[in-house]
């Protein structure tokens, strides 16, 4: 039967679409989030460090900290870097202690480990957790090499190779170092001979702002210390550095991701161990990870890809199928794989081929049980699948298990878990 | 005058005024601008908070590149494009989540039995081209006249009513094979 409407029903039905109140701004909240955009503009005099080539690095690490995801090990080793080469200002100070003696200290440096914690930023909402860093400076006979972890995830770098794992999946991507993100500061520092300082402290000394230093005595141990703060702003950030009088060489540093040293530091760098020994496994890979070349890596993502756009650009579901059954052949070992198989499933759904879809979605869930990707989602279609074919029982296991695989990595309130949640009430409440 | 009240030589200077780091002229153009970017980005992402997220992007990347900006009195269209391209950014990034929140939501509407006008109206409204779905978005959500349209996003006037008239189309062929029609 057909339904009348006229002019005006349509005009206030479309208003009632709009999502939500009116917008409202907030400038205030906005000026919090964007420090770095509002100090662009209010530094007109300023000869900005943006144009300044060597200074374009700096602002470009600043931003990879704060917003780039492979902020992980990068993060731990520009903390240091800035921290190395603020101290080597030479501002003064009534304890002795001047630029020369932290340069001569820091070039005497045979190891190093850094330990503290850092803001995750993935999962549903940022964690403080504990990360490690271990760097040996390279020498005459012997690459530079560094190895951090944090979580799940191992970084070892000897050279120029980097081998990125994961522990729960058991596989290595190997990558080119110095096209890092988060790494090539590394190896940018590593190239300013002996192996931090000289361009840093320069920039540094023009740019960071609110230079404060002050001596006291360590709490705990009744140690003298000297405690240095200053401000970044061109990347939102602070820092607060400590100081070992005596030996010249940080003992601990905090950085923030805002300009007043306000609430948890992103980077707490707790405690640098100088120059002990490190025992030569600590640089190699555990031996039952499978190593992927990064080849592999990026051929996978690009087929993958091609399938996606197949599937979201062009509907073309039979043939995107098809690219994700050859993604799937090839890297069964890859993440990409077990997206790939949620992918064949949403095909068949789309198809309407509504059994062959439950089967793909039952393989994945049988094969990747443990990744933390897409099998939460891969559970939501398949309780999906299972609605659509009358199966109601089934339907509420698997989006019980979606809840499940989703907990604490998915933020409750978006998809997939928001809907699972909606399912679940609908087919109880039914 | 312009699209939210102000005489454009008002804007102009409001805008030098930014350029030179003038917080309050800062200020002024987000709170003046705020919802109008909401709704741009809106109208390609179709995700509220998404568009929040991406107007307030578009706004910071704008004040890094204000002092490029040559025709001071084209702060609205120019902005307007910023934050399109940031929503395009941000729907390219995650348009496979959207399209399987689509799978989700359509399923759930589906399982509920939810049907009607609005329904209709509203996924009538979400399946309209981007370009059509922001005069609709700016004319219907945020109440702006043809001539505030006109100057925010720097098409004109004559675009913006074909536009709109062309959208209203495109509703009604939609709504009609969902069984709604337009009585003469």
């Amino acid at each position: 039967m057909e339904h009348m409407y006229n002019e005006q029903d349509l005009e206030r039905a479309i208003r009632r679409t709009a999502p939500g109140d009116p917008p409202v701004p907030d400038f205030e909240a906005w000026q919090k989030r964007h420090a770095e955009a509002v100090s662009a503009l209010k530094r007109p005099g300023d000869k900005k460090l943006a144009d300044d080539p060597s200074g374009a690095w700096v602002i470009r690490f600043g931003r990879t900290l704060m917003q780039k995801r492979q902020v992980r090990f990068g993060a731990v080793a520009a903390v240091l870097l800035i921290a190395l080469a603020v101290l080597t200002l030479d501002r003064g100070t009534n304890i002795a202690w001047s630029m020369e003696q932290t340069i001569e200290a820091i070039e005497q440096i045979k190891t190093l480990q850094i330990e503290g914690t850092v803001v995750w930023p993935f999962g549903t909402k940022p964690t403080v957790v504990p990360f490690r860093f271990w760097v040996q400076p390279p020498t005459e006979n012997s690459p530079l090499k560094m190895r951090g972890e944090v979580k799940n995830h191992i970084m070892i770098a000897k050279g120029d190779v980097v081998y990125e794992c994961w522990s729960d999946t058991k596989t290595a991507q190997v990558q080119y170092g110095p096209a890092r993100t988060d790494l090539k500061y590394w190896y940018k520092a590593a190239e300013f001979v002996p192996w931090v300082i000289r361009r840093m402290p320069e920039m540094i000394q023009q740019y960071a702002e609110g230079w404060k230093q002050s001596v006291d005595r360590d709490p705990t141990t009744g140690k003298e210390r000297i405690l240095a703060t200053c401000t970044y702003p061109p990347s939102n950030m602070s820092f607060l550095l400590t100081v070992d009088p005596e030996s010249k060489l940080l003992e601990g540093a905090k950085l923030w991701s805002n300009l007043q040293h306000e609430g948890e530091p992103y980077i707490d760098a707790k405690s640098f161990t100088y120059n002990q020994e490190f025992p030569d496994e600590l640089f190699e890979l555990p031996a039952d990870v499978t190593i992927i070349n990064e080849r592999d890596s990026k051929e996978s993502r690009d087929l993958f890809d091609r399938g996606e756009d197949l599937f979201h650009e062009e509907k073309k579901y039979a043939e995107a199928m098809e690219i994700y059954w050859r993604v799937y052949i090839t890297y069964p070992k890859l993440n990409v794989a077990e997206e790939a198989l949620m992918m064949i499933g949403l095909c068949h759904g789309r198809l309407e081929q509504h059994d062959k879809a439950i089967e793909v979605y039952q393989k994945a869930t049988r094969e990747y049980p443990h990744l933390k990707g897409w099998i939460d989602a891969t559970w939501f279609y398949l309780g999906g699948e299972y609605m659509d074919t009358g199966q109601k029982e089934k339907a509420l296991e698997a989006f019980e298990n979606c809840l499940k695989a989703g907990e604490g990595v998915r933020d409750p309130e978006a998809f997939p878990l928001k809907n699972a949640r909606e399912f679940i009430a609908s087919l109880k409440g039914g | 005058m312009n699209t939210l009240g102000l005489r454009e030589d008002n804007e102009r200077t409001t805008v030098e005024a930014a350029c030179r780091g003038d917080s309050e002229a800062l200020a002024g153009l987000y709170e003046r601008y705020y919802a109008v970017m909401v709704w741009v980005a809106y109208s390609v992402l179709l995700d509220r908070g998404l568009a929040e997220d991406a107007a307030q992007q578009a706004f910071a990347k704008a004040c890094e590149k204000l002092r490029s900006l040559r025709q001071l009195d084209r702060f609205g269209p120019w902005l307007a494009t910023i934050c399109r391209n940031a929503a395009q950014d941000m729907a390219r990034a995650r348009r496979r989540d959207a399209a399987l929140q689509k799978d989700a939501a359509r399923k759930l509407h589906l399982e509920s039995g939810s049907n009607g006008f609005d329904k209709a109206v509203k996924e009538a409204v979400d399946s309209l081209p981007s370009m059509y779905r922001e005069v609709v978005v700016l004319h219907y959500y945020n109440q702006m006249s043809y001539q505030e349209i006109e100057s925010v996003l720097g098409i004109s006037g004559d675009k913006v009513k074909g536009r709109l008239a062309r959208a209203r189309k495109q509703i009604q062929v939609r709504l009609e094979q969902e069984g709604f029609r337009r009585e003469q």
